[in-house]
């Protein structure tokens, strides 16, 4: 009962005049700065500390929250249009929204990804509403071993992630694990293949891979087919309604990631960037035309929607009732918490209650006006693309510097920009795929760290992954992942 | 030589080194898997790999093809792209990032030069004026005084 | 299309050598201010620790009006420091100075960056958390003394995790309390979490003892029933009335004392009225009331060190986790 006058306090604060107001202007920050590439949640979540300086906590977190989903909300629109993803967390966006829009149909790309994103984040604040208590419990289950577990089912998606040869997409996926072992060490402190560099020591940015693979490679080809009449037809945005097929189709998708990127945000060591992987190769491993991913598939492209958005919103789980931040971001937003005065923690839902409950209720109000201030802007948004082509080429090549020096402040990091825009390219003429990179970057130092923390742990006993279910059960769901799809194709063959 | 086995002789020898540095890596004693552990399975993996694809026969079609005008404007974009990071922090981002949308939209074969200009003109100011003055991230100001 | 192209070239080169024509030969005498708006730099990315703390010191000034200079927050993130540092002793302008930390301390002596701390200059410390061992509630250990004598004698038993690599502070306090209690280094299995420090993986218990700081985290933890605090790593014991209670390391018989101090730097070369100005400024931060409230949101205890202080401070700080960095093989 007492939860529930809890619930109530919270819906009056976040239903106030002024509740709605900060939800509001949190909102319209998130989704500004997260449309402009390279800016994503942490950043804006940075830049807003000062602001919310000397303000009431609860509407200052209801507005934190708010900039927070709305950024990752914002940020999927140049992962569409550009294939220049504002944030590390739609990265998996580009996969099938860039080819849906290359397709004359940004309009569509742009509405399911803001309505994917729309459910994700509501179903998962609904979630968070009826078992917040418990949840709490759910985001310390996991130890070393599970998350080494599940890890490993993702980079079992790597087979499938390929179009043509396999030994493609391995040597594509043992590269990107190569990339992510430069830098210091977590386990030991070594800094490993540095070369004496000390741009190297902290590693190489996930956000400068992805847009030199993904971004810089693409407008090499767009450079080379400039005059290419076939393009017109680009610049075409087509409808942004959404047929009943298509609704049918995406159904499916966003039910399912909205309850997995919830899970996976809950667990504080992964958060919304491997929610989102993890839900793309998912869908396409369920998918019986697996082929159509990467092509355009509306289901490619709002499962990680759903399951970013889902997973932003489950990770306030960690960070409020544990005080425990499980990525970059929340780690940025725990700091603006203490600015405000506010301790989370496990008492902070009894202590707190109308901040607590204030927040998630705010959580409804700000994806309702996400909707409905993305919906009737898409047409103007997607008109982007009517720019002039070799116009478009230098702004899309100033954004991607743009959004890689505000990472480190550096031109190093551009060079290095440089240098996986080379990469990406001769990678795509050789039919080497990028997205086994990427995923291996990705999942590669959790998987490393962990399964090394276990055994640590354990003092070398394997049977800290046999002994435990939840482990056992992730690694023959590994296993089955990759004899299945192989069994298939035997059949196929026979 | 098939291109298949043009391409695993570089990623061989990347595997190679890759190993050699790998065992090269301090070493850390109280641990149990030291920070040489992984690297040196991927580099492994790398080097089996690389066998693998020179006998496969798959994708042999593959090839890095421009033609030789496309060579021309990629070379001198990716010049522009390098001299546009170098003059970044000296010149600062309004002047080397006008510069750089002008230049590169007119080589690139975009003649309307009243719109290029003002494109050019209005994007880097209106981010820097933004990001400098809205969202407090300091981008470099260069020559200019503000 | 090659005329257009030197053309370009020779307008940049042409810009360039025009904006280095303002070098400062600045007048030295007894009394130095500012003449620019002064940069501070955080070494670190935005929303870190030196992120953080260089935001809420430039605020206190800007609305206190501690300076007639405005000043202004610059990341440079990179090498755990290293980036930031080359960056200040590359430009040597006494303009910009950066916050740091303990942190610091171990980056150097791990080799990561090629100065030491002693290139650069101590200005002022400001504020100061402190080093804690913490186990579960249900653990059968009541007390540091406790804990080590079990450690002592089945070692293999026990994991300990923190939020730093090693060779940094979480695990240097830990290797030293246990040097201290006798247990030999090979028989310490220490794990990293970076991510969540390490709080996760004790609550579930993963790992037996958590060896962190004393931040909001785990105070909250410990209001909640959820864990023990042993020892706090101080020399005394703390004065807010949240965090009185815990015993020191010290009282337990343990020689320990680990400190994470943040303070404020500058660059190499700097002269003593220039030194004498910003400590003047960051003095005055540490009295405000403004500055007060921030270090009680963020579980800081005020620590103020004048240069002068700070300096010998830091030198002994090198002094004694040099030796147990020696020690574990990680001194470079």
């Amino acid at each position: 009962m007492n939860s529930f006058n809890g619930i109530i306090e919270g819906f009056q604060v976040a239903f106030s005049l002024e509740g709605m107001l900060f939800v509001a202007i949190g909102v319209l920050i998130g989704t500004v700065i997260g449309i402009m590439p390279g800016l994503g949640p942490i950043t804006a979540i940075a830049v807003m500390i000062p602001i919310t300086y000397g303000m009431d906590a609860t509407f200052a977190l209801v507005m934190m929250a708010g900039v927070y989903y709305g950024s990752i909300f914002g940020s999927s629109t140049s992962s569409i249009l550009l294939n220049t993803p504002g944030a590390a967390s739609t990265v998996a966006t580009t996969f099938d929204g860039y080819p849906l829009a290359q397709r004359g149909e940004a309009g569509k790309a742009l509405a399911i990804a803001a309505i994917a994103s729309f459910v994700g984040g509501t179903v998962a604040a609904i979630f968070l509403m009826l078992f917040a208590p418990i949840l709490a419990g759910l985001a310390v289950s996991f130890g070393p071993a599970e998350y080494f577990a599940l890890m490993l089912l993702g980079m079992t998606a790597i087979s499938s992630l390929s179009e043509g040869s396999s030994i493609r997409a391995f040597i594509s996926a043992v590269l990107g694990f190569m990339a992510v072992t430069i830098g210091i060490d977590s386990q030991t402190g070594t800094s490993r293949f540095t070369f004496g560099n000390v741009n190297f020591l902290e590693g190489i940015d996930f956000l400068v891979i992805a847009l030199g693979l993904f971004a810089l490679a693409e407008v090499t080809y767009l450079i080379i087919n400039r005059r290419d009449r076939s393009f017109e037809k680009i610049s075409n945005i087509g409808s942004i309604r959404l047929s009943k097929k298509d609704f049918k189709e995406i159904s499916g998708p966003m039910s399912r990631h909205s309850v997995l990127g919830f899970i996976i945000g809950i667990l504080p060591g992964a958060g919304a960037t491997i929610a989102s992987f993890m839900s793309y190769v998912t869908e396409k491993r369920l998918s019986k035309n697996p082929e159509e991913f990467g092509k355009g598939s509306l289901k490619g492209l709002a499962a990680p929607e759903t399951s970013t958005n889902a997973a932003s919103t489950g990770s306030f789980v960690p960070l409020l009732s544990l005080g425990i931040p499980g990525s970059g971001t929340t780690a940025v937003l725990l700091g603006a918490l203490l600015v405000l005065g506010v301790q989370p923690g496990p008492l902070l839902v009894s202590e707190e209650p109308s901040l607590f409950w204030g927040v998630i209720a705010s959580m409804y109000i700000g994806n309702i006006m996400l909707l409905i201030l993305n919906l009737p802007l898409i047409p103007y948004i997607a008109k982007v693309l009517k720019i002039p082509r070799p116009l478009l080429i230098s702004l899309v090549l100033t954004l991607c510097m743009m959004g890689v020096y505000v990472i480190s402040f550096s031109t190093f990091d551009l060079y290095l920009l440089l240098f996986f825009g080379v990469l990406g390219y001769v990678m795509k003429s050789l039919r080497f795929p990028a997205a086994p990179f990427i995923l291996a970057f990705v999942l590669g130092n959790l998987l490393e760290e962990n399964f090394r923390m276990a055994l640590t742990i354990s003092n070398g006993s394997w049977m800290v992954f046999l002994g435990n279910p939840v482990v056992l059960a992730l690694l023959l769901l590994s296993l089955l992942s990759i004899v299945l799809p192989n069994l298939r194709r035997v059949k196929k063959k026979i | 030589m098939t291109i298949n086995q043009k391409i695993s002789i570089p990623l061989f020898l990347l595997a190679v080194a890759y190993i050699i540095a790998s065992i090269l890596l301090p070493k850390y004693d109280y641990i149990l898997i030291d920070a040489d552990g992984f690297p040196l399975i991927l580099g492994g993996f790398l080097l089996v790999l690389s066998v693998l694809l020179f006998f496969n026969k798959e994708e042999e079609d593959a090839r890095v093809f421009i033609a030789r005008e496309d060579l021309k404007i990629i070379g001198i974009v990716v010049a522009l792209i390098l001299l546009y990071i170098v003059f970044l922090e000296p010149l600062g981002f309004v002047i080397s990032t006008a510069l750089f949308i002008f230049i590169c939209s007119f080589l690139l074969g975009y003649r309307n030069n009243i719109v290029n200009s003002i494109v050019s003109l209005l994007f880097p100011i209106t981010f820097y004026l933004l990001f400098t003055r809205y969202l407090m991230i300091s981008l470099p100001a260069g020559v200019l005084p503000f | 299309m090659r005329k257009i192209f030197i053309l370009i070239v020779s307008m940049f080169i042409l810009l360039t050598a025009c904006s280095q024509t303002a070098s400062t030969v600045s007048n030295e005498d007894k009394e130095w201010k500012p003449k620019r708006p002064i940069e501070m730099v955080a070494p670190a990315r935005a929303g870190g620790g030196w992120d953080t703390f260089a935001r809420v010191i430039s605020n206190v000034i800007m609305e206190q009006e501690f300076m007639e200079q405005s000043i202004g927050v610059i990341n440079k993130p990179g090498g755990t420091g290293a980036v930031g540092w080359a960056y200040i002793q590359k430009i040597q302008d006494p303009h910009t100075i950066f916050t740091t930390s303990t942190t610091m301390v171990f980056s150097m002596l791990a080799g990561n960056s090629q100065y030491s701390w002693d290139d650069m200059t101590p200005i002022a410390n400001l504020a100061a958390d402190y080093g804690i061992i913490a186990v579960r509630e249900d653990a059968p250990w009541d007390s540091l003394t406790e804990l080590m004598d079990d450690f002592k004698e089945n070692p293999e038993k026990f994991t300990v995790a923190g939020g730093n690599t090693p060779g940094g502070f979480d695990h240097v306090q830990f290797i030293s309390l246990a040097m201290e209690a006798g247990i030999q280094l090979e028989d310490i299995s220490y794990v990293t979490d970076q991510s969540s420090g390490g709080l996760p993986i004790l609550l579930n218990g993963t790992v037996d003892v958590l060896s962190s700081k004393l931040g909001s985290g785990v105070v909250e933890q410990y209001r909640a029933g959820e864990i023990k605090i042993l020892a706090v790593l101080s020399e005394e014991r703390l004065e807010a009335d949240s965090v009185s209670q815990f015993p020191t390391a010290v009282e337990q018989g343990y020689d320990t004392v680990f400190i994470n101090w943040r303070g404020v730097y500058g660059p190499g070369g700097m002269t003593e009225a220039q030194v004498a100005y910003y400590e003047d400024v960051m003095r005055q931060v540490s009295e405000s009331d403004q500055f007060a409230a921030i270090r009680d949101q963020f579980g800081w205890e005020e620590m103020f060190m004048g240069s002068e202080e700070y300096t010998e401070f830091i030198r002994q700080e090198v002094e004694s986790n040099s030796k147990i960095m020696e020690e574990l093989g990680l001194l470079n």
